[in-house]
């Protein structure tokens, strides 16, 4: 309803209207006041020092995103508990309180020589120079150390530097842009807001960001440090506990189980080919050789008996023509000698006849002889043809042949006797042979017993082995990574701290402190007015006066400064 | 002095004899129109037959009831309306109309109150028509006189006898009971009340006691009335 709503907007502003002066006031008073106790309250300003936090990423980022990023947040959520720790914040404020103290002086040099060395070096390398290195970070290491002791003396000492530290830390912020999902950037500020001229926020976050800086190498050289140290440490203990235990066992397991050292060439080629394998092979090795000697044997005892079974029995004489195992015996020399068998004796001619071949083709003496009786023969016949029996030629060649058929009989039973002598040496030879076969099949049924064994403390030897190579590489890389983290700066800063401008203090921010409090002013007075006018029991409007009396308004007289008559 | 009134029962003269004042006192022009309007609003009622009588007072002091007072009778008595308006001041206690019409004191009421002789008032001579003023009168006269209904009841009737309108300035109903002992005698009374100062409460309790009197409450006048919304914007609202 327009009338309604028109009235009732008549009455609000009337109410306003109606102490329009006191409105006035009132919001004037609360603005001006604000306004004064701006201008005249301390200013505080607020410098910032933004930081890159620059993560170490070797591997290829994309393909592990997840962790990166939960990493990251990580990372920079440490970063501001470390900004705001109590040793950067308390170092910070003992330099800041007396920045030309000794301690403080050498700090700041300290620290300006390694960072010129980092600059220096990472233009120019040179590794020759990291004994000057060792040196300037000795030195910073040092002046850290003078400062906390600085630190240390002041928290005894200086009631009021604990009660600035106190306050120091409420005046430090760290932000993100992406606020509290700040995962999502490497980027993160510190703020410093400080009472006083401007150029002590800026000096401020200027010293806090270095000590910051030197808080986190500081860390990070400690922890890199540390787990190299670790690593060596456990590395030792390995290579003293385990590796020399393993082999120590398995020397003993040599020495003591195996019943020579060559074993070990057994148990190697049982545990390549198997026990059943490796078996084969050596026995069969010994087969082959008593294959071959059967053969040999066999041959010369069949060679013997075939000469000595063409041999005439004369050439035995008295002595037994075989033995008491029935194998023919070789007759002894004498029995052909001139006068046991005279030249003349027929058996010099039946026994030559029949020579066995074999012995003729191998036996070079028998051969030459042989020959050499046919050539006598031949010459003989010749003679005969030309002369009598008598005829001294004749009988000198007869001679000569029963001479050389002598000596071919003599080779025969020399060469029957080779063949015993060679029989009975490869029967030697067979008895060694089975012998050490014996002794090889014993000697690998032992050994096989033991392979089980044999096996598992190589197993552990290699496995110890393969630890160890596994902790060398980590202790290498953990080395490599401390060489890394000493020299990388994965926090850079992005823009340094400023001095703020001197207009626009952090606090207090007068205008919007002022227009802040306007607006309060005018809430202010609308509330009085409109109190005021609940409370007021004064009639205000004629509508007012008729409802409440029920009585006509018969006429309404303004104010007349001169009053009705005059 | 020949100015005052011989007691005469019968007749009553016609025109009060007295010597008439000039007065230089005249509503201020600004507020003409609003007094116009409450004259014709009192006075011209087409219902009921138009008071002659009217105490024109206020729930508390300082509500301006004098003044609107001398106001009606100003403007009746104009040249415009041409009315015979008696303008009577019963404040006894702190008498005002002589000293804002410029007439002297005595006689006034309560000399006639006292003694019980009828008196005519002040003729003042205005720049626009004439009025007669009856003040308070001396003021060591006897205060509790001044509810004597009977003697009360005779003034008012000895000036309605050669008057349009008497018009009676009286003092603040909640403070004292002049005007409880004259509302039965008048025909109505017109209640003073200044916006935004005068409480509620306190014109309740007026009307509860000109009711009690059996008086007639004719209406409220709103005196020193403000527009707190400046115009153009109470105009666009």
């Amino acid at each position: 309803m327009p009338e309604n709503r028109s009235r009732s907007l008549r009455e609000l502003s009337r109410v306003l209207f109606a102490r329009w002066l006191m409105v006035l006031f009132i919001i004037a008073a609360v603005t001006g006041a604000t306004l004064a106790a701006c201008l005249k309250a301390p200013k505080s300003y607020r410098s910032s020092v933004t930081f890159l936090a620059k993560e170490p990423r070797p591997q290829n980022p994309t393909a592990q995103q997840v962790s990166t990023d939960r990493s990251l947040e990580v990372f920079i959520k440490t970063q501001n508990e470390l900004i705001t720790s109590q040793t950067v914040l308390a170092r910070t404020l003992a330099v800041l309180r007396n920045p030309e103290s000794a301690v403080a002086k050498e700090w700041m040099e300290a620290r300006e020589a390694v960072e010129q060395f980092d600059k220096d070096r990472s233009s120019n390398r040179d590794s020759a120079r990291d004994k000057d290195r060792e040196a300037i970070l000795a030195r910073f290491t040092a002046s850290l150390a003078a400062l906390d002791r600085e630190v240390d003396r002041l928290m005894k000492e200086a009631a009021d530097y604990r009660e600035d530290l106190r306050q120091f830390a409420k005046k430090v912020k760290v932000k993100t842009p992406g606020g509290e999902q700040i995962a999502l950037s490497e980027i993160f500020t510190i703020t410093v807001t400080m009472p006083g001229p401007p150029e002590r926020a800026w000096q401020a976050a200027d010293l806090l960001a270095r000590n910051y800086v030197d808080r986190y190498r500081q860390l990070q050289a400690e922890s890199g440090g540390k787990s190299a140290e670790f690593m060596r440490t456990r590395l030792d203990a390995f290579k003293r506990e385990r590796l020399a235990r393993a082999e120590a066992a398995l020397r003993d397991f040599v020495e003591n189980e195996l019943e020579s050292p060559s074993d070990v060439g057994i148990l190697e080629q049982l545990s390549k080919s198997g026990t059943e394998a490796g078996r084969q092979i050596v026995v069969r090795r010994f087969q082959e050789e008593l294959i071959d000697i059967d053969a040999q044997l066999a041959s010369a005892v069949q060679l013997k008996r075939e000469l000595l079974e063409q041999l005439p029995e004369v050439l035995w004489g008295k002595d037994p023509r075989t033995g008491p195992d029935g194998e023919l015996t070789v007759p002894r020399m004498e029995n052909l000698s001139e006068e046991a068998l005279p030249d003349t004796h027929p058996a010099l001619i039946e026994a030559v006849t029949i020579i066995p071949e074999d012995t003729i083709q191998n036996n070079v003496v028998v051969n030459q002889l042989k020959g050499k009786e046919v050539a006598l023969l031949i010459e003989l016949n010749r003679l005969q043809v030309e002369f009598a029996e008598q005829y001294r030629a004749v009988r000198d060649k007869q001679m000569e042949i029963a001479r050389t058929r002598r000596q071919i009989l003599r080779e025969l039973v020399a060469e029957a006797s080779a063949r015993d002598i060679a029989a009975s040496i490869l029967r030697a030879r067979q008895n060694e042979i089975k012998t050490r076969l014996d002794q090889e099949t014993r000697r690998l049924d032992r050994t096989t017993s033991l392979l089980v064994r044999y096996q598992e403390l190589q197993n552990e030897l290699a496995v110890a082995r393969e630890e160890y190579r596994r902790l060398s590489a980590d202790l290498a890389s953990a080395e490599q990574f401390q060489n890394q983290e000493a020299d990388a700066i994965t926090i850079s800063i992005v823009d340094p701290a400023r001095v703020p401008d001197a207009d626009r203090p952090a606090f207090p921010n007068t205008i919007l402190f002022t227009v802040i409090a306007g607006g309060v002013g005018v809430l202010l007075a609308f509330a009085y007015a409109f109190m005021a006018d609940h409370f007021d029991h004064t009639f205000r409007t004629i509508g007012e006066a008729e409802h409440y009396l029920g009585v006509p308004v018969v006429g309404s007289i303004g104010r007349h400064r001169s009053g009705l008559v005059t | 002095m020949d100015s005052k009134a011989s007691i005469a029962v019968t007749p009553p003269p016609p025109t009060p004899r007295l010597e008439p004042v000039r007065s230089a006192v005249g509503i201020t022009p600004a507020a003409r129109d609003e007094i116009e309007q409450l004259w014709g609003s009192v006075f011209f009622s087409a219902e009921h037959k138009a008071p002659r009588s009217v105490i024109v007072t206020g729930a508390e002091p300082d509500e301006g009831a004098t003044e609107v007072a001398a106001a009606l009778a100003l403007v009746g008595a104009s040249a415009r309306h041409g009315h015979r308006v008696a303008l009577v001041d019963f404040n006894l206690r702190e008498p005002m109309v002589a000293s804002l019409m410029g007439v002297p004191e005595s006689p006034g009421v309560r000399d006639a109150l006292a003694s019980g002789e009828l008196i005519g008032g002040t003729n003042v001579v205005l720049q626009e028509g004439q009025l007669t003023v009856v003040p308070a009168g001396r003021p060591d006269g006897h205060a509790s006189a001044a509810v004597d209904p009977e003697r009360v009841q005779r003034l008012i009737q000895h000036l309605l006898s050669y008057h349009d309108h008497v018009i009676v300035d009286a003092p603040s109903v909640n403070r004292n009971s002049t005007v409880q002992a004259l509302a039965a005698l008048t025909d109505g009374v017109l209640l003073v009340a200044r916006q935004s100062v005068t409480r509620r409460e306190a014109l309740a309790e007026a009307k509860k006691r000109i009711e009690l009197a059996q008086g007639k409450l004719i209406g409220l006048v709103l005196n020193m009335r403000k527009f707190p919304v400046p115009g153009f914007l109470y105009r666009r609202m």
